[in-house]
């Protein structure tokens, strides 16, 4: 079982708590044994559903059918390691804008379990230390 | 018994066909992602607000999604919720082809000992 998590802050977004993403363990397996697609698959998706939300059409949005079946029909990458296999996670699910673009400060970090708080008493007050 | 092994599926015009199926559970209260198929993981957005990313994206936003939640409470009653277009109080509904936000809310989120989501489409 991973121990790693990944924190981050959306950039658009500051005034909320710092988020926590916790990877799948299946997933994880998957990508070490080599059964992930190229990341630009996803991109490619992510940048055509994003298109359709700015223009005010996500409702009747349809992705292409050749861009969604590369998801399975795109060549594998082949294994990646855990460290390698939680990169890929932080590009794909986590918001371009949080990796991609150039802050002030990082906006995400790769962490160990034990270092998230277990105490959710106040966990809307939770910030992403320096 | 049959076994039935195959690597494709098309439909009549010879289009690939990749039906999917995304499930999940989690415990709300520590946050620990408990089982998942189809999901690459899964998102703490805050107290009672959390979010499921899938391994694979769906080919529209429209895909049935079924969440569940459990919660007991002496004092009063909680509410799960799921994205289905339904925004009360400042409930956050949105959702795309690879993420779908699950939640407990009673009049702000609150946390939730066990939540899943259950999500199928094309």
């Amino acid at each position: 079982m991973t121990t790693y998590r990944v924190i981050f802050d959306d950039p658009d977004h500051l005034d909320e708590p710092t988020k926590v993403l916790v990877p799948s363990q299946n997933w994880l397996d998957i990508a070490m044994s080599g059964g992930l697609p190229p990341i630009w698959v996803y991109w490619q998706l992510q940048d055509d559903e994003q298109k359709a939300i700015k223009e005010g059409r996500h409702k009747e949005f349809q992705h292409d059918p050749e861009k969604h079946a590369l998801q399975w029909t795109a060549l594998r990458i082949g294994p990646l390691t855990e460290e390698e296999a939680m990169e890929y996670l932080v590009m794909k699910d986590l918001p371009r804008r949080c990796w991609a673009e150039e802050h002030n400060r990082p906006m995400f970090k790769i962490v160990r379990t034990e270092q998230v708080p277990s105490d959710r008493t106040f966990r809307n007050a939770w910030e992403m230390a320096a | 018994m049959s076994t039935i092994k195959a690597n494709a599926f098309q439909d009549t015009s010879g289009r690939g066909l990749y039906p999917a199926r995304v499930s999940g559970t989690l415990n709300g209260s520590s946050f620990a992602s408990e089982q998942s198929n189809g999901v690459s993981s899964a998102q703490d957005n805050g107290t009672g607000n959390y979010q499921f990313n899938f391994s694979n994206n769906f080919s529209n936003a429209q895909y049935f999604a079924c969440g569940v939640s459990c919660n007991y409470s002496a004092t009063s009653s909680y509410s799960s919720y799921i994205p289905v277009r339904y925004a009360g109080g400042s409930i956050d509904d949105t959702r795309t082809t690879s993420q779908c936000k699950v939640g407990t809310y009673e009049s702000g989120y609150v946390d939730c000992p066990s939540v899943g989501v259950l999500c199928e489409g094309p």
